[in-house]
């Protein structure tokens, strides 16, 4: 299950390899592998119990692998306790130690470390600045809002300055329209530090929007690293495809290589027998019509900012979705009209195995 | 109290009758104490109500015999040195019980429990005879250690609890932010338990002070603890002595009780 | 444009490391000194105390000489018609102030929970306050109430209802009495911790359902509350079993129960044997009592769960 680019000449950052780890029987990680370079974000997506955050938990150091290997810049991380390791880890309560203040919280790190008080003192000055808390440091995490204590949280790990960061589902505690925001300043915020730093979420919006690249993981293992676009144009399963992106399957057969699509139009393939072809709904188009080779009715629509969403109900008794742009034309459907379906570009089709 | 509309006027008699026991049993809590303050101003040498007269001069024989004065200190003392054993040893212990990972933590909690459990008086005697046996005789620090042992679970179960409701992620981000284990404890466990150990310190001080169930068996002649002088003045005297000394006791408890709702809250201490 | 971390050696001390090992270890480690004191101070007096029971021994010279087994001591005792009064005595104190005690601090729990921010404080300081005093101060209270010019006395002759002073100090009743005011609050305690930590939701949903007050006491507040009401029995009953204050005070000289009895035997006849065997039988009695009660909470528990 491996998939990384080797785009980069410089060794990886983060080198992951054959992770394997188990709780009384249960395998929660199964043989992960992935490298991270320098500057990179990625993000490890992946529904509840997928292991995204056992594995972030092995880089940190608070979980110690069964098998496999962690390497940060070529050193072997198995020996190295947690307070030595070059990561910096953002919790998705954030952590913020409640009986120290705002400055106190930024300050700790460099205390345990004994760094001498005017380098502190500057280092830590810098970091309020960076992420615009200046005029808090004599507060309380309990009187800060959601985000001032994310940025908290953030600014305690940056003032370390680790090799990578860790962040377990940082924008979970903020509220929908606050999180759309950080994410991008967030972001911003990294690229513009130059760190390289490791997400952990369940939401793909947030994959997407963040990440260089997206790992998508799935029962403990990884499905498929690779850009966002990448995922999005070329799933290399049906998993990562339904996961990303809405998508519809059809179940077809090949015959001479060739697969006969539902409103008559073939596609060229290698495989055999009986496969799936994933179609995104952008690439179906609906007519009203009584005729034609792939008939369903439309069930239910809805409007979405510049798009309609159709469901529409085959007649062989398939679900489909249907996104089309929202124009004059649209607007003569409505629920149980019989439409015609036509896939507007089947290049575009993704075949799976079945 | 919100208001509700009762369903029955039978139901509107049965909850108003618990109420009123309720008053009742609060004001049986408190009357007592409050009529003891009353006679500790009373003129006369005989203990009655109502009281005639006022006079502080009760209060001014107390503070002249020697031996309640020096039953005090004693008390004090011991007070102090089971606190300062208890946090001593109960600290660690809690720590090793909710932290621990080794096979024995829930066994470990219930063993400290067990000297709380057995009947003061009986814990006591074992210590008296144990003592005898090996020549040690009764003593203020025998009684500590005594008492200590006693209570020694009121302080591993009050900062227990409280450990175990820690969010464990805090210590992880110490961890993770260049703290070794002891910075660690020492930065962020112990402040925050704080409350806890404060909490049980009140109760340990208390018993300390208080104790008669095990101090009884194990205090030294020399050094009688204040219950003790008290146990036989207030037997063979009726004298409003006694008086006097639980109106101080009665003001100092106030006081302590004010000094702990500032503090940590009230309802900290209800473990 | 990125360093790696320049000063990961801490700058710790000797000392500091060596406590980090002791306690990193996440072992037993800080656990051992109060181990090590409890069984010493704890576990083997009790042992010897044990021992002390069931053997006869021969001082000669301030020595122990022989030391043989014999069930003599305990034989006598479970034989011996005082030892069955005197410890029927203790009993029927222990459980009726337990019971009275459950009476009088149901209801201030109850209060308590649905009362609003200020009954709650004034509830908390009535009922911890007096855990601040001496038991003794707590006591002679009941003293100066109870005696024959005291409170009552002299209130019922004042109002004309009695013509001589009732004798109530020196009775079984006064002991009762001051018992059950002395242990109100720690039955009260346990019932606040146990009924406040349920969600008081449940008490709102039941109500809206159409439960009357009553009902929902009954069918909801009741069974929920049944580890309190286990916790705070087996408490009071523990100290009203082995308490030796009040019936020494309130009871006069002759009022003997277990805990008096012991002391007697301990301290001023000195005859150990005889007081290590007693002091056996109240222990043994005392689980037996606490083994029933838990056994009926967690009954009542289970109960409670099934009617959720």
């Amino acid at each position: 299950m491996v998939s990384f680019r080797k785009n980069e000449t410089t060794a990886p950052v983060l080198h992951i390899g054959a992770v394997r780890k188990s709780f009384k029987n249960n395998l929660v990680l199964d043989n992960c592998s992935i490298d991270i370079s320098e500057n990179e974000i990625v993000t490890l997506l992946g529904p509840s119990g997928c292991g995204k955050t056992t594995l972030l938990r092995c880089i940190a150091g608070f979980l110690d692998a069964d098998y496999g290997y962690i390497n940060i810049d070529g050193q072997d991380m198995s020996n190295v306790p947690v307070n030595k390791r070059p990561v910096g880890v953002v919790f998705q309560s954030y952590a913020l130690f409640p009986h120290l203040t705002v400055f106190q919280n930024i300050l700790y790190p460099l205390r345990m470390l004994g760094t001498n008080r005017a380098e502190a003192l500057n280092r830590v000055d810098k970091v309020l600045q960076t992420v615009s808390l200046k005029g808090f440091e004599k507060r309380f995490p309990s009187q800060l809002s959601g985000g001032q204590q994310q940025r908290v949280a953030i600014a305690r790990v940056l003032v370390m300055e680790p090799r990578v960061l860790l962040l377990d589902e940082p924008f979970n505690a903020l509220d929908a329209k606050l999180r759309s925001t950080m994410q991008v300043e967030l972001r911003q915020l990294i690229k513009r530090l130059g760190r390289t730093a490791i997400f952990v979420t369940h939401d793909q919006e947030e994959a997407l929007t963040m990440s260089d690249r997206v790992a998508i993981m799935r029962a403990g293992k990884i499905e498929q690293v690779a850009t966002p676009d990448e995922i999005y144009d070329r799933p290399k399963t049906a998993y990562v495809a339904e996961f990303i992106g809405a998508s519809n399957f059809l179940k077809a057969k090949v015959e001479l290589s060739q697969i006969k699509l539902p409103d008559g139009q073939t596609l060229k393939t290698d495989y055999e027998g009986i496969v799936q072809v994933m179609v995104r709904p952008q690439n179906l188009s609906i007519e009203m019509s009584k005729t034609g080779n792939w008939r369903g009715t439309i069930i239910y629509q809805r409007n979405i900012g510049p798009l309609v969403e159709y469901h529409v109900e085959t007649v062989e008794g398939a679900n489909l979705k249907i996104v089309a742009a929202r124009l004059e034309s649209s607007l003569k459907f409505s629920d149980g009209s019989n439409v015609k379906i036509n896939i507007i570009n089947p290049e575009l089709c993704i075949i799976f195995a079945l | 109290m919100k208001s509700k509309k009762y369903s029955s006027f039978s139901e509107a008699i049965g909850v108003y009758f618990i109420f009123g026991i309720a008053f009742f049993s609060l004001i049986l809590l408190v009357a007592p104490s409050l009529i003891v303050l009353i006679i500790s101003f009373d003129t006369r040498a005989y203990l009655s109500f109502p009281p005639e007269g006022f006079t502080l001069s009760w209060y001014a024989k107390v503070f002249e015999k020697s031996e309640l004065v020096e039953g005090f200190i004693n008390s004090m003392q011991v007070g102090f040195t089971v606190t300062v054993l208890c946090i001593l040893l109960g600290v660690p212990t809690a720590l090793a019980c909710a932290r621990g990972r080794f096979r024995g933590t829930t066994a470990l909690s219930v063993f400290v429990l067990i000297p709380h459990m057995v009947p003061g008086i009986v814990l006591g005697v074992a210590i008296l005879f144990s003592g005898a046996l090996v020549g040690v005789t009764p003593s203020i620090w025998l009684q500590s250690i005594s008492i200590t042992v006693f209570v020694l679970a009121v302080m591993v179960r009050t900062v227990q609890s409280r450990l175990l409701r820690l969010d464990p992620a805090l210590e992880e981000a110490a961890a993770n932010l260049r703290a070794s284990s002891f910075q660690n404890l020492r930065t962020i466990t112990l402040p925050l338990l704080m409350p806890a150990i404060l909490a049980g310190a009140v109760f340990t001080f208390v018993e300390g002070f208080d104790n008669i169930s095990v101090a009884i068996f194990t205090h030294g002649f020399h050094d009688r603890p204040l219950p003790i002088e008290l146990l036989a003045l207030v037997q063979f005297t009726s004298s409003p002595l006694v008086a006097a000394i639980s109106g101080i006791q009665i003001i100092l408890a106030i006081l302590a009780l004010i000094v702990v709702a500032t503090t940590i809250g009230l309802d900290k201490v209800n473990e | 444009m990125t360093k790696a971390i320049s000063n990961l050696k801490t700058k710790q001390p000797f000392f500091e490391r060596l406590i980090d090992a002791l306690l990193s270890g996440r072992g037993i480690w800080p656990a051992v000194p109060s181990l090590v004191v409890l069984i010493f101070v704890a576990v083997i007096p009790f042992i010897i105390l044990l021992s002390l029971g069931f053997s006869n021994i021969t001082i000669s010279r301030g020595e122990i000489v022989s030391q043989t087994l014999t069930f003599d001591f305990l034989v006598n005792a479970l034989t011996d018609p005082l030892y069955f009064t005197t410890f029927k005595r203790s009993l029927n104190l222990a459980i009726s102030t337990t019971i009275l005690c459950l009476i009088f601090g149901y209801p201030v729990a109850y209060l308590f929970i649905v009362g609003g921010k200020f009954t709650k404080r004034i509830i908390l300081v009535l009922t911890i306050a007096p855990l601040l005093t001496s038991g003794i101060v707590r006591t002679y209270a009941w003293l100066v109430i109870l005696g024959g010019r005291g409170v009552v006395n002299s209130t019922l002759l004042h109002l004309g209802v009695i013509e001589q002073p009732l004798r109530i100090m020196n009775t079984h009743w006064a002991v009762l009495i001051g018992m059950v005011q002395i242990h109100l609050p720690v039955m009260i305690l346990p019932l606040i911790a146990v009924m406040s930590r349920h969600d008081s939701n449940l008490i709102e949903a039941s109500e809206n359902l159409g439960a009357s007050r009553i009902g929902t006491l009954y069918t909801v507040i009741l069974p929920l509350s049944s580890p309190g009401i286990g916790t705070g029995s087996a408490l009071v009953f523990t100290l009203s079993y082995t308490t030796f204050v009040v019936p020494q005070i309130l009871g006069g000289g002759n009022y003997l129960n277990a805990a008096t009895m012991i002391y007697e035997q301990v301290v001023f006849s000195l005859e150990w044997s005889k007081g290590s065997v007693t002091s056996l039988i109240l222990m043994i009695t005392c689980l037996l009592v606490l083994v029933i009660i838990a056994i009926v909470t967690n009954y009542f528990s289970r109960w409670a769960k099934e009617q959720k």
